[in-house]
């Protein structure tokens, strides 16, 4: 995440939050002519495998009371839209082409339409493109875009058929940026007993366009870059234990605007006004004039005890951007009933970092620097702290819900979530108020793959 | 004994001399099964446990247990001899299945075992690819280039 002192690009903003699907849709033409081709491949000799596959939800959601602030899964979703029964929130659709040439090559690409924020770019909605080498059965080594190996569940969130619930849940995995990886990762496996170990380091570079969450700032958008890692996971009769640490270095595409700011505020933090001084160094220091430093540390359980499903996440992000740094955690119990599945989820996340309180530097400052300079440093100082407010995550979720399995590829879910945000806690939401809130949010939906 | 009474009687020895000839029939038969797990006679794996299998077919393996690489088959995503496999292999339905495959093939992590358009193909594929494995829903003949490596039994 970037801080909110970022000037609004000078390109204009599509109508809908939809554009980027047409700007996008040759994307798409590429894998239909790919899928056309497949079906000319000769499998006979069964090496070569070329396939396409898709996945998808429809999805309508309610959030009551309807009282502007705008219900968001993940922070690169736009602004809310201030109305009943959203589709834009869930909906989505991902095709999917792969082609294994033997067991030691491979290669994949897929797409994920869906809406983002208004200026995202069109190549974001391009998820994975890497090929896939194993030199050996145990190694594998990934070449191109693939997905960051944060999380349990960090590159399956858009695949709804894959999990219980409506979506992941948002206080874990909502406020996650980065969502691919252009770069290389290698993978190591080990037998163990009845058990499987698995390691995997990666590095690359990412850029992220995060929508605006209050109705006078325009998208912010980040190049990532280095973003680096390694994961452990371990795997036993229905037991899998992940744990990740992670780094990522972000920088603005506004980089200049953010030195700007960050220079004004020293000098406002170095002059004799008992007033001004501390609290300018406060919001100074909440982010740094260099590049954002990101640390991911997390450990997550799943428990496949059939016929229940128990799963479980924890996650501390640290960094000199502080409005990030927070812990993030949920737990998760389904059990199925022969094509039903019952579950329940609570989430939670809690910033680390206290509010900024709101500067009053006028009074104190104008006899020093005079009247412009004062009324300057006043709206910097106090829209850098509503920014930091507004980005703060504090917020707790309960849900309940239901799956059905109609059929062997497409499922019916809905869900309740109850939400309650602290004050100065909303970064989720669009158009939040630093007031405390609570909200209910009703989910209808179908996933379904192909 | 009224005739009503008679009636009955007559009817509980009629179920028991049924249920009596179905477990005979039962105990001269040899036990059922189901899924034939079969590899090339080209191939140097000779037996696999069910553990073994699971991972393959999970993809949690990609090697046989000599550490060659393997090229599991399937049969069509909706085939109901599909749906007998993975229920005698891992006791779960094809819904759990696609949905287990879908965290994996669409998190790019490894693709499902190949389908095949059936048994025939999945017979004639087999026997021409040394790191083949596969499974039919019929016990092979023996002189056909196939060789049974495992017998999963029908899942209850």
């Amino acid at each position: 995440m970037t801080p909110r002192t970022l000037q609004r690009p000078a390109s204009p903003r599509p109508d809908t939050p939809f554009a980027p699907l047409r700007r996008t849709a040759w994307l798409a033409a590429l894998c239909v002519g790919l899928s056309s081709t497949a079906s000319a491949q000769d499998t006979a000799a069964g090496g070569s495998d070329l396939r396409l596959n898709g996945f998808g939800t429809l999805g309508v959601i309610d959030v009551l009371p309807n009282d502007g602030w705008g219900f968001r899964r993940e922070i690169d979703q736009t602004e809310h839209h201030d109305e009943h029964l959203r589709a834009d929130v869930d909906s989505r659709l991902g095709l999917q082409a792969a082609w294994r040439l033997d067991p030691q090559l491979e290669f994949v690409g897929q797409i994920v339409l869906k809406p983002r924020a208004h200026e995202a770019a069109a190549d974001e909605s391009l998820e994975e493109a890497f090929a896939a080498w194993r030199p050996a059965p145990e190694w594998e080594i990934r070449l191109g875009r693939t997905s960051p190996d944060l999380f349990l569940l960090a590159d399956v969130r858009n695949v709804g058929f894959a999990y219980p619930w409506m979506r992941p849940s948002v206080d874990f995995y909502g406020w996650m940026p980065a969502s691919t990886l252009d770069g290389l990762d290698v993978s190591r496996q080990w037998q163990l007993g009845d058990g499987r170990l698995r390691a995997k380091i990666f590095g690359g570079k990412t850029s992220v366009t995060l929508g605006a969450n209050q109705p006078d700032t325009g998208d912010d958008h980040g190049n990532v870059n280095p973003l680096w890692g390694s994961t452990l996971a371990w795997d036993s009769s229905g037991l899998t234990v992940k744990a990740t640490f992670a780094e990522a270095h972000t920088r603005s595409r506004d980089f200049e605007a953010v030195t700007q700011s960050y220079d004004a505020l020293n000098q406002l933090a170095n002059l004799p006004v008992p007033i001004v001084a501390p609290q300018a160094a406060a919001i100074r220091d909440s982010f740094s004039p260099n590049a954002f430093v990101t640390r991911y540390a997390a450990i997550g359980v799943s428990w496949d005890l059939s016929p229940w499903q128990l799963q479980a996440e924890l996650s501390r992000i640290t960094g000199n951007f502080e409005s990030s740094a927070a812990w993030y955690g949920y737990a998760s119990a389904a059990r199925r009933f022969d094509d039903v599945t019952l579950f329940t989820m609570v989430g939670r996340a809690r910033a680390s970092r206290a509010p900024l309180p709101a500067p009053n530097w006028t009074a104190a400052l104008t006899p020093v620097i005079g009247p412009t300079l004062a009324a300057q440093a006043q709206y910097l100082g106090a829209d850098i702290a509503a920014q930091y407010d507004t980005s703060r995550i504090d917020q707790g979720t309960i849900t309940v819900g239901a799956r059905w399995d109609v059929n062997a590829q497409i499922a019916l879910k809905t869900q309740l979530d109850v939400v309650r945000s602290a004050a100065y806690g909303g970064a989720m939401w669009g158009f939040s108020t630093p007031a405390a809130h609570r909200a209910s949010a009703i989910s209808a939906g179908m996933d379904f793959v192909f | 004994m009224s005739a009503a009474t008679r009636l009955l009687s007559w009817r509980r020895r009629g179920f028991v001399a049924s249920l009596a000839a179905v477990c005979l029939s039962a105990l001269a038969l040899p036990a059922r099964a189901d899924v034939w797990v079969v590899v090339p006679t080209s191939s140097s794996v000779k037996a696999m446990s069910q553990k073994e299998l699971v991972d393959l077919y999970m993809g949690r393996s990609r090697a046989f247990p000599d550490g060659t690489f393997a090229l599991p088959f399937d049969l069509p995503r909706d085939d109901p001899g599909r749906a007998a496999f993975y229920k005698s292999l891992t006791g779960m339905d094809l819904a759990q299945i696609n949905s287990y495959w879908s965290r994996l093939m669409f998190s790019g992590q490894t693709l499902p075992p190949q389908p095949l358009p059936g048994e025939a193909a999945m017979a004639d594929l087999v026997r021409r690819n040394p790191s083949a494995v596969g499974y039919l829903l019929q016990e092979p003949t023996a002189d056909k280039g196939l060789r049974v490596v495992l017998v999963l039994k029908s899942a209850k």
